[in-house]
């Protein structure tokens, strides 16, 4: 059941890109992004949110939409500085406290797989929803998400459903 | 279509990522490296408009507008070299030289006359002293000398013409 669009006020919707930063932030990171290129990307975002509001229906779903897009701009210039299993390690270095980990399976996933994975998971997002944000077909996100759903218990819980 | 969601991934996802910590809201991170390369980027951009601009308005000055690039750098750097005091005429003229050619009023390439045509001018001509009876008589006796030369090897050639010019030497003095 799709969620109709809110209709913010512009101080309401500000209120609301506020309140989601942690976990916008946290998706960012499960994504594959660094903690500096996650704040940065979320600036960006945060600028864009500060300039236009559309009515949308999950002020957290479009922070972290517009975000992604921002990182993966600026991601080319970090590919030529450092080498992206550096940029990786670096990211998940503080807090990999065993040979399984999270993150580091998300990472093996596909970039589609791992932004819906991460909208399902971290932002709550519903499979229809999901599918509006990242423009793609309700059935391929259903698709995705079973797949990678499939893998991550593989890896994670040993295949037992 | 089933909104398939695991509860045991769901799990581990909120344990896994409560321990990532996000930063407080700060303005965004300039890099150094980044206003080093956009100041780069914009002195080299700005340079080579002014650079450009330079060697047109050289050009231009020269009258060669029309010319090919690399005749307009060369003229620049020529105007360079010289310091570009000279007279604009003067200016024109060695560039038109340069290029071997120069520009119509209508922009289009004329090549370059190497020795402008002045209208009314003569040619200089020396003007003519009389000869005297005396030059004219050893001038009939020097070619005299000089047709029986045929026969003669170089040294005696070189003889003849050091007699011939000792001879006209005196009569001749005055006609030169």
């Amino acid at each position: 059941m799709r969620e109709a669009p809110l209709d913010l006020t512009h101080a309401e919707w500000l209120r609301a890109c506020e309140a989601s930063y942690p976990k916008v932030y946290r998706a960012l990171v499960a994504v594959g992004a660094s903690p500096e290129d996650a704040a940065d990307a979320l600036q960006d975002a945060f600028e864009d949110a500060l300039r236009e509001h559309g009515a949308v229906a999950r002020p957290d779903g479009w922070l972290f939409v517009v975000a992604c897009r921002a990182w993966k701009r600026h991601r080319w210039r970090h590919r030529i500085f450092r080498p992206l299993a550096a940029l990786r390690g670096d990211a998940h270095v503080a807090s990999r406290d065993d040979e399984i980990d999270l993150l580091v399976e998300l990472a093996k996933l596909t970039e589609r797989q791992r932004e819906v994975m991460v909208s399902r998971y971290v932002l709550g997002l519903s499979q229809a929803e999901t599918a509006e944000l990242l423009d793609i077909a309700p059935g391929t996100v259903a698709a995705t998400a079973h797949q990678a759903t499939a893998l991550l218990r593989e890896r994670l819980l040993g295949g037992s459903k | 279509m089933i909104d398939e969601h695991d509860t045991r991934l769901q799990r581990m996802f909120d344990e896994r990522l409560l321990r990532v910590l996000p930063p407080p809201r700060t303005p965004r991170r300039r890099s150094s490296r980044r206003l080093v390369g956009a100041t780069l980027a914009v002195l080299l951009t700005g340079g080579g408009f002014a650079f450009a601009a330079d060697v047109n308005g050289t050009a231009d000055a020269a009258g060669l507008s029309c010319t090919d690039v690399l005749s307009k750098v060369e003229i620049w750097f020529q105007s360079v070299k010289n310091g570009t005091l000279e007279q604009q005429i003067q200016f024109k003229q060695k560039a038109a030289e340069l290029v071997g050619q120069t520009c119509s009023p209508n922009g289009e390439k004329v090549p370059f006359a190497n020795k402008p045509v002045v209208p009314a001018s003569e040619p200089m001509k020396q003007p003519s002293t009389p000869m005297t009876p005396e030059c004219l008589a050893a001038n009939e006796r020097a070619k005299e000398m000089a047709a029986s030369a045929s026969t003669m090897t170089r040294a005696q050639e070189l003889e003849l013409k050091q007699r011939i010019n000792e001879m006209l030497a005196e009569p001749c003095r005055a006609a030169k």
